[in-house]
């Protein structure tokens, strides 16, 4: 006997054994493809949950970068001359245009355990927004002494800006950079400077870019 | 329908185990065209057949057919050279399951082992009889037979060896060996 002889004869077993392996092969082949089929969707869904929620991963990383431990108490303010009581007489954002006829809402971030400003020095950072009249919002964010670079924070945040609508200009000696993105709320323009020394990052939705400019250089001037 | 000499018959034949037909005579030639070719031959044969032949089961019937002339033509078909289709893989395997095929052949070449491999396949798992058809019978190839079992290719290229030691070491029990 040969291999070949062997290979023929193997040709005649049992019809039943021919049949086994086809069928259950066939339903092995079919068990693989949905097998396949719900890895790839499972993937998928993943892939997609993770760009969902990219840019709120985004937003929240960029928030605990701030709100370390030691500043966990938030002291509120909703009157402007209230607020104007305790920044100090320097601060730029007792410039904000035209915010006596708006409502503000303001938030300073300060160590725990803070009851009442004594000294604005302990201060970290301060989200205010201005709301006018039309229903135009500006919302800030000031962030003291912190060395992040308003130039680096813009190209940082590429997911959250388009980066080819980073525009770079100097108003009143501070140079300022220009970016549109999207937020929870839509499309926004936003303006990010340092100044003496802090961050301030300045945005709105009704704002058109040129709309933005006029008022970053009334709030520099 | 074969009982019946409706030519339709071959039609139906066609659409129903026309895939299954193409890929055993695929695996072994190796060759499109080649294996359409053998697949007709089969249909034919098939039709001149039944009757008087009733088969059991149209399928296997069909199968062995399409095995047996896609032997038959690439063994035609082979030059000195070897090939290397399934075919070729699984008869360089096999030979490892022969001892001594010159001598053998001499003595026993009338002798058909279809009963004692029969026997042998029974013997097997399911799914140990699954990988040995697959490759011996089909000429499914290693990686395919793998991902069917959904298993490693060095797990079914290990079953595989075990059986062909197995099988030979059968063989031998029942006295075809040198």
């Amino acid at each position: 006997m040969n291999a070949n002889k062997l290979l023929y004869d193997i040709n005649d077993i049992d019809d039943a054994y021919v049949i086994e392996y086809a069928e259950r092969s066939e339903a092995l082949k079919a068990r693989l493809v949905r097998r396949r089929i719900r890895t790839w969707s499972t993937l998928a869904a993943c892939l997609v949950l993770i760009v969902l929620c990219m840019p709120l991963m985004i937003n929240m990383i960029q928030s605990a970068r701030f709100k370390s431990q030691d500043v966990d108490t938030v002291i509120r303010f909703e009157s402007f001359p209230e607020l104007c009581k305790v920044l100090p007489e320097d601060s730029a954002l007792l410039n904000i245009p035209d915010v006596r006829n708006a409502k503000i809402s303001a938030k300073l971030y300060c160590p725990k355990g803070t009851k009442k400003i004594e000294d604005f020095e302990t201060v970290k950072m301060i989200d205010l927004s201005v709301a006018y009249k039309k229903d135009v919002e500006v919302f800030f964010n000031c962030v003291f002494n912190e060395e992040i670079a308003a130039e680096e924070y813009v190209k940082e945040s590429e997911l959250s800006f388009f980066p080819e609508s980073v525009k770079q200009t100097v108003i009143a000696g501070t140079e300022v950079f220009f970016a549109e993105g999207t937020g929870p709320n839509g499309t926004k323009h936003l303006a990010a400077f340092n100044y003496n020394g802090d961050m301030y990052k300045i945005w709105c939705y009704q704002f058109e870019l040129e709309e933005m400019v006029t008022y970053v250089t009334a709030f520099l001037k | 329908m074969y009982f019946n000499r409706n030519e339709s018959a071959i039609g139906e034949t066609a659409k129903k185990y026309g895939k299954y037909c193409l890929t055993i005579s695929e695996n072994i030639l190796r060759n499109r065209e080649d294996a359409e070719e053998s697949v007709n031959d089969a249909y034919m044969q098939t039709w001149n057949s039944i009757p008087p032949v009733k088969p059991s089961n149209l399928r296997a019937f069909l199968g062995k057919i399409v095995r047996n002339l896609s032997l038959n033509r690439l063994k035609a078909q082979r030059t000195k050279k070897r090939g290397s289709g399934e075919y070729d893989l699984a008869f360089e395997e096999l030979e490892e399951v022969i001892t001594s095929p010159q001598s053998v052949e001499e003595l026993v070449e009338e002798i058909s082992c279809r009963d004692f491999i029969n026997k042998w396949l029974s013997t097997l798992t399911p799914e140990q009889r699954m990988v040995f058809v697959g490759r011996y019978w089909y000429f499914d190839s290693v990686s395919e037979i793998s991902d069917k079992m959904n298993y490693s290719v060095s797990k079914t290229k290990m079953l595989l060896l075990r059986l062909r030691g197995e099988l030979k070491e059968y063989l031998e029990n029942e006295g075809i060996h040198i």
